[in-house]
């Protein structure tokens, strides 16, 4: 079915017949499908094969003739919403791929971009220059996680202690 | 159709949940002009294995009352907890994952007004 546009009266009465008879493949039944909805051409038997086919609703052949080309709406419709899903499908995968890509970038850096450091320290309302806000922001930094550090530290040990009085507590010599 | 349409709408909201800025409350503090005046030390350190911010004040006291509101909020998100009071300063250390990566929250403060606010993780948890 690779000419579906070409295919004529006879052609396509021969695959009608096969399909009332079931001996077209899954596929081949889906594409004398499409052909049907898309195609003007009418007889007795391809009519019979759309009503099986359940496209008598979609395609009605009394303004389906050769010399009236205007489409059923509800065919039209139903074109519509699928090349709409088909670019919102595209759309959207599209806009996925950027924001993961976006996303994975920091962990793809060169280590030369690594080294870039961007300081700004302000005391008592002055911005200090690069080396002097440098110097200040590594001395806040290691103070905060040093303290940090301790705290948690110092957190774990009471915890420790508090279980082991408890267990002592509770399981006397 | 409609199932890889739903597949690839449900993929991009993931996306975007996971890729997410943490959005954390006490971050709002490093908008407010007041702590670029007198009696003020704001630091800002911004690389890729690295983001550190604080803040740290000798005598504010509506500073102090801002923050204490703001990592209330931002203590709902902590996956740990540790607070309590040492050499004369109480303190407040929070844990937040975001990212896949862990948020580092610090406050300590003295009831005369002293304080000191940081932040720190990595830069991708911000993102």
């Amino acid at each position: 079915m690779q000419n579906r546009e070409k295919l004529t009266k006879e052609e396509l009465e021969i695959l009608a017949q096969s399909y009332l008879d079931c001996t077209l493949s899954r596929l081949q039944e889906k594409e004398l499908e499409w052909i049907l909805l898309n195609t003007p051409i009418s007889s007795p038997l391809i009519d019979d094969c759309r009503r099986v086919m359940g496209l008598e609703y979609l395609f009605d052949s009394s303004t389906q003739s050769c010399c009236n080309n205007k489409k059923p709406k509800a065919l039209k419709r139903r074109k519509m919403i699928y090349r709409i899903s088909v670019a919102a499908t595209i759309l959207i995968a599209i806009t996925c791929s950027i924001i993961l890509i976006n996303h994975a970038q920091p962990d793809n850096v060169s280590p030369s971009t690594t080294t870039d450091v961007d300081v700004t320290v302000y005391l008592d309302g002055e911005k200090l220059d690069h080396e002097a806000a440098l110097s200040e922001a590594l001395m806040t930094q290691q103070h905060s996680m040093s303290m940090i550090k301790e705290i948690k530290s110092d957190a774990q040990n009471i915890e420790r202690t508090t279980f082991k009085e408890i267990n002592e507590i509770q399981n006397p010599k | 159709m409609k199932k890889a349409f739903l597949l690839i709408v449900f993929i991009l909201c993931s996306a975007i949940c996971w890729a997410a800025p943490p959005r954390l409350a006490c971050e709002t503090i490093f908008a407010r002009s007041e702590i670029k005046t007198n009696g003020h030390k704001v630091v800002s350190v911004k690389s890729t294995d690295n983001y550190f911010r604080s803040v740290t004040a000798d005598k504010d006291k509506r500073l102090l009352a801002k923050i204490k509101k703001l990592i209330q909020k931002d203590k709902s998100r902590a996956s740990n907890v540790v607070e309590g009071y040492k050499d004369g300063k109480e303190y407040i250390i929070l844990n937040i994952p975001n990212n896949g990566h862990n948020i580092n929250v610090g406050f300590w403060w003295t009831a005369a007004g002293y304080l000191h606010l940081f932040i720190q993780s990595e830069l991708a948890a911000f993102e």
